[in-house]
């Protein structure tokens, strides 16, 4: 390379696209916000290069508007990407942002980071953030209050639009005809201005028929219950995957009982909920929601999390996704729950895998009982069955709950034969039993266990583990004898 | 069983001076390793490289040796491999010692891999260079490269009242 001139400093050797390939790599220490405009102040040659290339400015992590604005002077009409972090600057002081909102015409991706006091972006008036934004396709704003109101026909091309924390009216929700994706959501504990009805869900997104992805994240936001009379459903033929994540299932309940989507479309629910009677409602409203309706239990892509609120308890409905089996049943019954569609969601689930189920009872266990009894009493790979006693009225009946749940349909049972049956027998891969039974009477219900035949003879074909749990301890006596049978016995006593 | 000889190649630089090097060294050079699949004889006249002069091409070949054997980035790395530069300007430890020469061989290794497409140590290269840069003000960043500064006054007036907000940042 000798043929350069050596008048020339070394530096000037490089080509223009080395240059500007280090002016990039400057240019991203965000520690060195303003590198980019300092090179550009060196000599004419420099300034040449870092004015003609645009792309040079068009997406940058900004803090400073000021930054923002003489950026967007060099853009030269390409549209710009731009993401402000409030959050990350220690001097916060409220910036005024409408030196963005009026060069929006220019933008093309905005993210909008606000500072946790979500006063961002409230002393702006209306008329900045009316700014026409042809081109603008990207749109994410946290923690800001934003008046979302004003897209309404300034922001025609809209595809994507993202809104975690933001204060707003959902009343005051824009038309958007060409948005694709839409995302509502705030944290736990954030405060949440915008309470929805299925209405203004349905009246607001009518007008995005081209809606292919949508998720809803509401820590302790609400979704208005339903009007009477009212039975509309918004039909949004491109979606491809809907998310929620709710605290109350009857939320989820609304918003699908309003919508019809493809089959194929991507369902993820992530509820905060107890109620086996609210779980069954919101997989009976996911078929008809569809506009051709699988079996629920054979959707593959169904991921279903129904949990109790105490994070140490096991989820309520766990369906594994890529089988579309279900493996854990966790049933706790509620009085709201029609025997009818309780019977049809169980002949949906695909029980087949089932190896473990977990049954709390209410004095309406025998009422519903008798349709979950004959369904699990022929499931092969049944290991583990836990059975609550918190609301039978009596350890009889509990018995011979036990006892309907292990026995096949067509073998009568009467309580009083209870101590002769042998219900265990029909389950020979059955491992363990949880035995629970707040009674005063623990130690003489569980002596009645031992002495009848089904632990003795569950035990010599597999039972191995015993786990009583009682609000007395068991006797020495008692628990040497079971252990006698059982091998390992284990018990936890609550108050 | 003894292992393959490890193939020699010749090159040759434009001052005339020649190296001989085992090709999966050379192969480091996108440039090379295209030119040596392109060849389906073996040839014994050396590889002329009118781009680069000796002292040049000695230094890249130690880089090369060095870094012999390392997975040369694929075209569907490239990509990744840019969204992490914009993220670091870190350089290891032997690359930045490697690279501490005068500025005249600074640029001339710089030109030398972009010409032989040996994409890692231009990357080595343009960080130093921005490394240089950051954190000076224009008159340092003259002083440091000998830039003379061209504007008239006026204009340098101009362009201080524009980016003043900048000089801090």
């Amino acid at each position: 390379m000798a043929h350069f001139s050596t008048t020339h400093p070394p530096i000037f050797r490089l080509p223009v696209e080395l240059t500007l390939d280090i002016f990039r790599e400057a240019a991203q220490d965000p520690s060195h916000l303003g590198t980019i405009f300092i090179v550009s102040w060196v000599c004419r040659r420099w300034r040449d290069i870092a004015l003609q290339n645009p792309s040079l400015w068009t997406d940058i992590d900004v803090l400073i508007i000021e930054f923002v604005r003489a950026s967007l002077t060099r853009c030269q009409g390409r549209p710009a990407s731009f993401s402000i972090n409030v959050c990350e600057d220690e001097d916060y002081e409220p910036y005024p942002i409408a030196p963005i909102l009026h060069s929006l015409g220019q933008i093309g991706r905005l993210e909008i980071t606000g500072d946790y006091r979500g006063e961002f972006g409230r002393t702006e008036s209306t008329d900045a953030w009316m700014t026409p934004a042809p081109s603008l396709k990207h749109l994410r704003v946290s923690y800001c209050d934003f008046p979302v109101d004003v897209f309404s026909g300034v922001a025609p091309c809209l595809e994507h639009l993202h809104l975690h924390n933001c204060d707003f009216d959902f009343d005051t929700f824009p038309r958007l005809p060409a948005l694709k994706s839409l995302h509502l959501g705030n944290d736990w504990g954030w405060k949440m201005g915008s309470v929805i009805s299925a209405r203004q869900f349905v009246d607001k997104l009518q007008w995005s028929p081209l809606l292919s992805t949508l998720s809803f994240e509401f820590g302790l936001g609400q979704v208005r219950s339903g009007e009477p009379g009212w039975d509309e459903r918004l039909l949004l033929p491109e979606l491809r995957r809907l998310s929620m994540k709710l605290e109350w299932a009857s939320g989820a309940l609304q918003l699908l009982n309003h919508i019809t989507i493809p089959t194929d479309a991507e369902i993820v629910l992530d509820l905060y909920q107890d109620r086996y009677g609210d779980c069954v409602l919101i997989m009976d409203a996911l078929r008809r929601c569809r506009t051709a309706g699988p079996p629920v239990g054979s959707m593959h892509s169904l991921q279903m999390r129904v949990a109790h609120k105490e994070p140490e308890h096991k989820y309520y409905l766990t369906e594994r996704p890529e089988e579309g089996e279900i493996v854990s049943l966790s049933i706790s019954f509620n009085g709201r729950l029609p025997l009818e569609l309780a019977e049809r969601s169980l002949q949906e689930l695909r029980l087949g895998s089932l190896e473990a189920f977990d049954v709390a009872g209410t004095e309406r266990i025998p009422a519903v009982g008798s349709m979950f009894w004959s369904t699990f009493a022929s499931l092969p790979n049944l290991r583990t069955i836990e059975v609550h006693h918190l609301f039978a009225p009596s350890f009889v009946e509990h018995f011979c709950l036990i006892h309907r749940l292990l026995t096949r349909p067509a073998l009568t049972v009467h309580p009083d034969k209870i101590k002769k049956s042998r219900p265990l027998l029909v389950y020979p891969a059955l491992q363990t039993l949880l035995y629970e039974d707040f009674g005063g009477a623990l130690n003489e219900h569980v002596k009645q266990l031992i002495h009848g035949l089904s632990v003795r003879a569950a035990a010599g074909r597999g039972l191995t583990k015993i786990t009583v749990i009682g609000s007395v301890p068991l006797d020495e006596e008692v628990l040497d004898n079971l252990k006698g049978v059982v091998g390992e016995v284990s018990q936890i006593t609550r108050g | 069983m003894a292992a393959p000889a490890t193939q020699q190649i010749k090159i040759r630089c434009n001052d005339e001076k020649e190296f001989t090097v085992d090709r999966d060294v050379l192969e480091r050079s996108v440039l090379i390793k295209n030119m040596l699949e392109d060849v389906t004889e073996q040839q014994d006249a050396p590889i002329p490289l009118p781009n680069v002069s000796g002292p040049v091409m000695a230094k890249v070949l130690e880089y090369c040796t060095h870094h012999r054997g390392e997975p040369l980035p694929s075209a569907d790395t490239e990509q990744s491999q840019d969204e992490t530069r914009k993220r670091t300007t870190d350089i290891s430890e032997w690359d930045q010692k490697f690279i501490t020469v005068d500025q005249e061989m600074l640029f001339e290794i710089i030109l030398a891999a972009n010409y032989l497409d040996i994409k890692s140590l231009l990357d080595v290269g343009c960080k130093t260079v921005a490394n240089m840069i950051k954190g000076k003000t224009p008159e340092e960043i003259r002083k440091l490269f000998n830039i003379v500064n061209d504007f008239t006054p006026e204009e340098e007036a101009q362009i201080k009242k524009e980016n003043e907000w900048a000089e801090d940042r």
